[in-house]
Order: C-alpha cells, then structure tokens, then sequence
C-alpha cells in the first residue's frame, strides 16, 4: 500500500508541472519567464527531487525486499 | 538542417580534420573494449561482464537517452513554441521516474537470474514462449525505427555540415561501418566507452554554446523583453487541449523510453546498486544541462531572428553560432563542437539500439530454437547479425520510401503497449501471461486503429482531444489487463472452492 502510495505520489507532483491552473495571459514574469512558465519548471525541479530523494531512501521500496547493507547483487 | 542560413558548409577542413580524428578515436576506443575482455560470453559482449562503474554509467545512459534531436529538432520545436516547450524538461525527468519503479527490482532479478535482454525477465516472470516473442517483436520494432530515424538524421547533418562534400548516402554508410565495426569489436563495454567519450563531447556541446550564446544575446530576462513585444503569443498559457497533450506526452515517454531494451541492459550492466542509483540520481538533474540550454536557445532565435518557417527554425542554432563566429572569430571552434556533439549525439543512441537489437535476436530467437549452443557461438552469430542488420538499416535508410516513414514516428505509442508486461509484471504477483497477451493485443489493435483508421476510411481522430493513440491504447490495455485478471481469479478461487 506504501508502494502505491508512492508511486502514485510521484504521478501526482509529474502531472502537477503541468500549468492547470494558469488560464489567462498574464505580464508577471519571474527570472525572465512568464509565470506559469516558471511554474512549471519550478514544479520539474520539485519532482526531480523527490524522485532523487526516493532513489536514496525507498530503492528497498521498490524492490519490495528489505534493504540489505550490502551493495552486492 | 545545419548549413547555415546561406547554404555553406559549417565546417573548413580543419574542422573536418578534428571531426575525422574523433570518428577513427572511437574506433580505437572499440579495440580497447576487445582487449579488456574477460570472457567469451553473452554476459561479457552484451552487459560488459555486469561491471559498469559509475562515471561510465551515468555518460552512457546520458549520451544513450539524448538524440541530434536535443540540437536540431528541439531547438527548432522551441523556437516555434516559445515557453511552451518546457515540457521537454519534466518529459525527460519523467523517464528517470519511471525508472525508479522498475530498476530496483529488475537490477536485482537480472543478477540473480542472469538475464541478458528484457525477453529474458518477461520469460522467467510469465514463462509464455507467446508473450516473450509478441513482447520481443514489439521492442525489436521500436528499435528498428529508433535506428533508421537517427541514421537518417545522421546522414543529413553530415551533408548539410561539410557542405555536400559528402553526400548523404555517403555519410550514412561510412558512420554505420564505422559504428558496426567498434560494436562487434567491443561489445557492451567498447559502446559504453564509446558513449563516455560522446557524453562528454555532448555534455561539453550544450554548456559552452549555451554560455557563449548567453554572453552575446544576454540572459532570459533580455530575451523576455524581446518576445514580449515580438512573439506575445508566448506568453499565453497553454489551452485545455495542449495542457492534456503535455500530460499524454509525459505518460507516454516514461512509459516508453524506460523500457527501450537498450536501457534496460544498462540497468543490467551496473557494477553495484549503489552506482546504479548514484547514476540514475544525477541522470534525473542532467535535462538543465542538455535540454534547458538548447529551449533557451530556440528563444534567443526566436527574438533574434523572428519570421522563420519550420524547415528554416531548425537552422536557428548554426545560425547563432554563424553571427557569433562572424563577431568573434574565437568561437569558431564552437561550430566543429556542435557538428561533433550532433553526431556523437546520434551515433551513440544508434550503436546502443543496435547492441541491444542484436541481443535481443541471439537470446530471445537464437538461443531459444539452440538452447545448447555455446557462449561464444552465440557472441559470434550476435556480431553476424549485428552487420548484416546494420547492413539492411543503412540501405532503408538511403532507400526506405517516405510513405513508411511514418511507422517509424509511431515507435514510442507502440512501445508503451508492453509497459504493462514490465511494470506489472514486477509489481503484481497475480498477473498472469494471459491477461497481458489480451492486453497487448487489444493496445496495439487501438493504437493502429486511432493512428491509421482515416487511412482505412474508419472516421476517428488519432489524438482525441489532444491525447495520443498510443495513451488510449495503454488505459485499453490496462483495463483489459484488470478485467482478465480478477476475472481469472475468481474462476481459480471458484473452481478450488469446488474442488475441496
């Protein structure tokens, strides 16, 4: 169930870099982009993370057996 | 493609010179490969003896994920679509997601079990001969496409480079031997140092061109200034249609490229999970070095060279780097760096495809009609049939009528209808072959009928409201996957009910 959560966690923050939430032409622009251009990588740049951090700390996650401490195969 | 705007060659002979040194380099490379063999066996040729390190990993899945499209085709695509092309940032991190959910498991099962291809884990985990060759069939389809796309593009580059000095045909059948020849002498391991070499020129291509380009035309917030009163439409949110294309898209290239079997046997050929990881950790940040650099660039064309049509905005980067070199002598030597990065680029996403299809014939097909054919037979029968595909692929490439082009454009909707048989497969115990074979079936019927039915007189659109065949297909396939599954428990459940 963790698993799943995880995942669907992860398609969440992807399909969220998506600019839904813009819908009318707007002048703010923030480090040169259009708002919701900055959004949108600003939201790429959050799931990259989390993706980094899962890669780091749930790979047992994913290969649904416990961590083992060492890094044989 | 690449001349520049007056139809000269990009490159005087010294850059051909430096060009050529780099292209008998890798040949080099390749013999280097040979000699640090440890073995003649399937295991060594086709995964590098699983002992991929972490500098070598991180450059060939880098150089491998990224095409000459990064150079040409984005940057065209971001000159025409302005911010709206920052998609291609989450579409190419999406794939290292997707790769979080399959690599841990299947890089333990490959050790465990010794896999060589992807066929290998879709045969242990089914075991059904049917669903290893449709699946075998897809991939080898994929990659077919993947190979004549990129020797076509290939071949352009080169003539368009030097100018026509060397003609298309010409360029194709002179990289191809040249590729063809350090894949057979190197196997996984010559390609692999191969890619590290074209990483790096890759790696090296985006960065200093998009710096020398930021140093000349000014930084984001200039060019903002420019294009507001230039190009307003820009800054225009997407609409609806566009919003649910971008999702699709990002579906649809996670789903696909992660289970291209080329990088699936990179998974394979790590050293140790911990360098798999790291690798894929730092893979996840690299598309702000490559593709952010090459979007930035389709803007500053896009302000400083406005009105051009869609065959003349995939010259917008020589043309930068034209007007650049024409005020600083200095940056010429960018010009031979981008000719190189361009066919690094593609030449590394070519032999990968090719390694990986002539594995996927000697494992999957070879291997299963002469099970008991030794080790190096089988590496001898894979370098075979490596040139005589190379051979087949550089004549189609040369020879293949437009017509059938099209199915190549189409390899990654196909491609995804046997992202279930992964994913699932490695995650949900009680998903048997038959529901996958019925699922597959039915995602490649959908996608064929939505992408071809005009053709066939069938009045349907191929992107209903802007989602691709290949995205429809996949929720047909899932679902067709999810019925059978419970639908075959509960006839198991009913009948041991009956039973006891």
């Amino acid at each position: 169930m963790k698993r799943l959560l995880v995942y669907a966690t992860l398609f969440v923050l992807l399909a969220g870099t998506v600019p839904w939430f813009f819908l009318a032409e707007s002048e703010l622009s923030v480090a040169g982009l259009p708002l919701w251009a900055f959004y949108s990588l600003a939201a790429s740049l959050i799931f990259s993370f989390v993706v980094c951090f899962c890669l780091e700390r749930l790979w047992g996650l994913s290969d649904d057996s416990p961590e083992d401490t060492t890094d044989a195969r | 493609m690449l001349a520049d705007a007056s139809g000269a060659a990009l490159l005087g002979p010294g850059g051909l010179v430096a060009v050529g040194v780099y292209l008998v380099a890798l040949v080099g490379v390749g013999i280097a490969g040979r000699m640090a063999r440890e073995q003649d066996s399937l295991n060594d040729f086709y995964l590098g003896g699983r002992n991929l390190g972490f500098f070598v990993l991180l450059l060939t899945l880098y150089a491998t994920q990224y095409s000459g499209l990064t150079f040409v085709g984005f940057v065209g695509q971001s000159y025409r679509q302005g911010y709206g092309f920052l998609q291609a940032i989450p579409f190419t991190m999406s794939i290292v997601g997707a790769y979080f959910v399959i690599a841990p498991r299947l890089y333990r099962l490959s050790g465990s079990r010794g896999y060589i291809t992807p066929g290998d884990f879709v045969q242990d985990r089914y075991e059904s001969s049917l669903l290893t060759v449709l699946t075998t069939l897809v991939f080898i389809f994929a990659l077919a496409s993947y190979i004549l796309a990129n020797l076509k593009a290939m071949g352009y580059v080169v003539q368009e480079a030097t100018g026509g000095r060397v003609s298309m045909a010409q360029a194709i059948i002179l990289l191809s031997l040249l590729m063809v020849v350090y894949e057979t002498l190197g196997g996984m391991r010559g390609v692999a140092w191969t890619d590290v070499i074209q990483g790096t020129i890759l790696l090296l291509g985006c960065v200093v061109i998009f710096f020398a380009i930021a140093y000349h035309y000014g930084g984001p917030s200039t060019i903002a200034g420019i294009l507001q009163t230039e190009r307003p439409e820009f800054w225009r949110p997407p609409d609806l249609n566009a919003k649910c294309k971008w999702l699709s898209t990002l579906v649809l290239v996670a789903t696909g490229v992660s289970i291209y079997p080329h990088a699936v046997q990179r998974i394979y050929a790590a050293k140790s999970r911990r360098v798999l990881r790291r690798s894929l950790q730092v893979m996840i940040f690299m598309p702000l070095v490559t593709m952010l650099p090459m979007i930035y660039i389709g803007w500053v064309g896009a302000a400083y060279f406005p009105g051009l049509g869609k065959s003349d905005s995939e010259k917008v980067l020589p043309m930068v780097l034209n007007e650049l070199f024409e005020i600083y002598p200095v940056f010429q030597f960018l010009l031979v760096l981008l000719v190189a990065a361009i066919i690094a680029a593609i030449m590394s996403t070519v032999d990968s495809a090719l390694l990986a299809i002539s594995s996927l014939f000697t494992q999957d097909f070879y291997r299963r009609v002469l099970p008991a054919a030794p080790q190096n037979r089988l590496t001898r029968v894979g370098k075979c049939f490596s040139w005589v595909l190379m051979g087949v692929m550089a004549y189609l490439a040369i020879r293949l009528p437009q017509t059938l082009w099209r199915l190549t454009e189409i390899k990654l909707e196909v491609l995804c209808q046997a992202a279930p048989t992964m994913f699932l497969g490695l995650h949900w115990a009680r998903v048997g072959a038959k529901s996958i074979v019925a699922g597959l079936v039915v995602g490649l019927i959908v996608t064929l009928t939505l992408l071809f039915g005009q053709d066939l007189g069938v009045s349907v659109s191929g992107r209903p409201w802007g989602v691709h065949a290949g995205i429809w297909a996949l929720a047909a396939n899932v679902l067709v996957v999810w019925v059978h599954s419970i639908f075959v428990s509960r006839q198991l459940t009913r009948r041991s009910q009956e039973s006891a």
